[in-house]
């Protein structure tokens, strides 16, 4: 199973406009989909359950906590569009805003459907595995969970590992590694270390992990929006900059890699606050214009839905009484909270005119994300309803890594 | 909602001894409007304040009163109830411009300026090499300040994850600048001509040819022509980070931190003080942005709202749900500001409670100074 599945049969997965619509388990849990077309493999091992045809278990509370958003507005509770065809998916977005939560949770649902899986975390920028393992990773895959393996690139080992491969004198390519001048001219030459990560990203992707063996699915951890565009656009820079060379074939073919929709797709995560929101936008477009395909939008972080819009009302009046006490807090937090929820839908609706159907994952009170939130996405594949509590969106929510 | 302000943070006693005050802290703590806050409430009460701000969003810019910000310093309107000789001015950082500026006043003659504003890689440095945002936000706060006509400035910066990101960031852009490594490397291969790359012999000559071939003879010739067309420039360059920083250790600057309640904000908050008391820096104290409002009271059971309101028992359930839930956050809040307090050794922390959303106008902004001042959100 690698890139490229067929994308013709569809039963168990609805289609929405070029995004594949997958089952997305309540409380933040992303769930492939395996009926027959479906461009994830069957689970393995096979006996898996919960990945089969099961009725998606969802948290009665918040019926619509995973509303997607699209220019049609219909609601779809308890779906993520989320194209889920194995490839190499890029996870960005503006700093704080969980980046490094949806990468974990993403690699481990690829994993958790069987799918051969790949986390990419980019040196500087760590802490993906660490959410799933205690395992420390290097240069080389380690293995931190079934059918998942991490690595973490970083410049200097890229630039060795190209250089050998490129450069008959191993010894001028070890030079060429941790050299102040070739630092000093990685640092003036646009994209010179960009090119050497993506590099070994299009080198995992094509090659596997040296013995042959492919990843069906290679989820990266890309730095803030800032630097994570850069690393994809930067190609582009270099070429200009730099027209002939190695570095410059190198970056010719990640030109095609990341252009071509079968191999790599970009993950943009957001907040549903105004900043957050407009940089997503911006992003959006720069994507478009360099014809990098969005495989999915993420809006981190949205508050659930606790009361109707008669119960809004019914608390508006109880405002106006101006009540004391407990019942004051109460009817106070209410209020700010649904306040607080009515700006979000605002933010979303921007977004969500542009850039078409998302995924949203929950804001959790719970405080930071940690390994058992995540650890929620195996129950979930095994068939056990998530509690509210443990979701991915606490992860991914308050307080959360990036 | 929550209790009224009382006690003093401390806050304005600082900063009425301030002259230059620096704005940093992590992205995403709302640090932008935090600079623009307190430079409008120091406006209203009586001083000339400027505010220089990084990128804000469109809302912060109409609630100056503004369509727009940009490079340009813009006076803003204040209300009629400010205190007499109050104003304020308002930018937004472009560290382009600035850049070309301080190019256009070091270079020694008009060729030399032409020749790195034409360079390709030039204007790919300025957008992109690390640390140029940062030391832009600093170039800029010196050329206001040199202007001279403010009491107060108040600078935004670049979010940033260290405090070192930020002061180092003068040095580093000139030992970048300065190439010497590079240019040692490179010159003597390149006065030969492209074919001298293949002529240098020695180690250096196995380094240039190892490089050139990745890279193309092209590409290294560009970087050494960048490098050479800062040479007479350098010395001057190094005069004016040394002005600026100069500007950073005085008496009058201070830095003002901006985080969230979350724990790695705080944690974050806590570094930047401690590697500024390491370098003798002014501090002016710690902001936390968006905090919980505390809701008083104590509910025992669903049922209780249900008699006191006369609410359905199952909105009851789910309106104590959610009482309880932000009260589990407020103490948490409250117990994370207690502990910077004590960590930060009784420098001011000032607290605001998170809105729904900023009120795009002066008052809005106010509105937020007043909390600021204020002991508690």
């Amino acid at each position: 199973m690698g890139a490229g599945a067929s994308h013709g049969d569809t039963s168990g997965c609805r289609v929405l406009g070029r995004f594949r619509v997958t089952e997305f388990i309540a409380g933040g849990r992303m769930r492939a989909p395996d009926g027959p077309g479906c461009p994830l493999p069957p689970p393995r091992p096979p006996g898996v359950p919960g990945l089969g045809g099961d009725p998606v278990p969802r948290v009665p509370d918040d019926p619509d906590i995973l509303r997607v958003m699209g220019p049609a507005a219909t609601p779809s509770p308890a779906r993520l569009p989320f194209e889920l065809q194995p490839r190499t998916l890029y996870v960005t977005g503006k700093g704080g805003v969980g980046k490094t939560t949806v990468a974990a949770a993403t690699a481990l649902t690829f994993a958790a459907a069987g799918c051969r899986t790949l986390l990419v975390e980019i040196a500087g920028h760590d802490g993906a595995a660490a959410l799933i393992s205690d395992r420390g990773i290097g240069y080389e895959p380690t293995t931190i969970a079934q059918s998942l393996q991490a690595l973490r690139i970083d410049p200097d080992n890229a630039l060795r590992e190209y250089a050998r491969m490129h450069l008959k004198v191993k010894v001028v390519a070890d030079r060429l590694v941790g050299n102040p001048v070739v630092r000093q001219f990685a640092e003036v030459a646009p994209g010179f270390d960009d090119v050497l990560v993506l590099g070994k990203v299009w080198k995992l992707a094509r090659h596997g992990d040296g013995d042959g063996e492919r990843w069906d699915a290679i989820v990266v951890d890309a730095p803030a929006t800032g630097h994570g565009v850069g690393l994809l656009t930067m190609v582009s820079a270099l070429a200009r900059a730099m027209p002939v060379g190695l570095i410059a074939n190198q970056a010719r073919e990640i030109h095609g890699f990341v252009r071509d929709p079968d191999r790599f797709g970009a993950i943009l995560v957001t907040l549903p606050e105004e900043l957050p929101v407009t940089e997503t936008l911006d992003l959006h477009e720069v994507l478009s214009t360099e014809d990098i395909e969005v495989a999915a939008v993420v809006a981190n972080a949205v508050l659930a839905q606790r009361f109707s819009d008669a119960e809004a009302g019914l608390l508006r009046e109880l405002t106006e009484g101006a009540p004391d006490g407990v019942l004051g807090s109460a009817v106070g937090a209410a209020s700010s909270e649904l306040e607080r929820r009515e700006r979000q839908l605002e933010e979303l609706a921007r977004l969500g005119s542009t850039v078409g159907p998302m995924a949203q994952l929950p804001f959790l009170f719970a405080d930071a994300v940690g390994r058992s939130e995540l650890r929620v996405l195996e129950r979930a594949a095994r068939g056990q309803r998530p509690t509210a509590a443990a979701s991915f969106g606490a992860a991914a929510g308050r307080g959360s890594r990036t | 909602m929550s209790a009224a302000p009382t006690a003093a943070s401390g806050l304005a006693e600082v900063l009425d001894g301030t002259h230059v005050a620096v704005v940093c802290g992590t992205g995403g703590v709302g640090k932008t409007s935090v600079a623009a806050a307190l430079a409008a409430a120091e406006a209203m009460r009586g001083r000339r304040v400027c505010v220089l701000t990084i990128d804000p969003a469109r809302r912060l810019a109409q609630a100056l009163g503004l369509e727009r910000l940009d490079d340009q310093l813009r006076p803003i309107t204040l209300p009629a109830s400010a205190a007499p000789g109050g104003a304020l001015t308002a930018a937004m950082l472009d560290p382009q411009r600035t850049f070309d500026r301080l190019v256009e006043e070091t270079a020694p003659d008009p060729e030399s300026r032409d020749r790195i504003f034409d360079n390709s890689l030039y204007r790919e440095l300025t957008r992109h090499a690390a640390s140029v945002q940062e030391y832009m936000a600093l170039e800029r706060l010196y050329e206001i300040d040199r202007a001279g006509d403010f009491d107060l400035i108040v600078v935004d910066t670049p979010p940033m994850a260290h405090a070192r990101d930020l002061l180092d960031a003068p040095q580093r852009i000139l030992e970048f600048l300065n190439g010497r490594s590079l240019r040692w490397f490179l010159k003597p291969s390149l006065r030969m001509g492209r074919v001298g790359l293949r002529a240098v012999g020695g180690a250096r000559g196995l380094l240039v040819q190892g490089l050139s071939r990745l890279t193309g003879a092209e590409a290294l010739q560009d970087v050494s022509e960048f490098f050479e067309a800062f040479e007479g420039m350098y010395d001057l360059f190094g005069e004016r980070v040394q002005v600026v920083e100069r500007l950073l250790a005085e008496e009058s600057t201070g830095f003002l931190v901006v985080t969230s309640p979350e724990r790695e904000s705080l944690t974050g908050a806590a570094e930047f003080w401690l590697s500024l008391a390491d370098q003798g820096l002014g501090f002016i104290g710690t902001v936390v942005n968006r905090v919980e409002p505390e809701w008083p009271g104590r509910l025992r059971r669903a049922q209780d709202l249900q008699e006191l309101g006369e609410i359905p028992d199952d909105l009851a359930r789910r309106l104590a749900r959610c009482l309880r839930d932000h009260q589990d956050v407020a103490r948490r809040d409250a117990e994370r500001i207690a502990l910077l307090r004590d960590q930060t050794m009784g420098s001011p922390v000032a607290s605001a409670p998170r809105m729904p959303r900023l009120e795009a106008s002066l008052d809005g902004l106010l509105g937020l100074a007043l909390h600021l001042y204020a002991g508690d959100a």
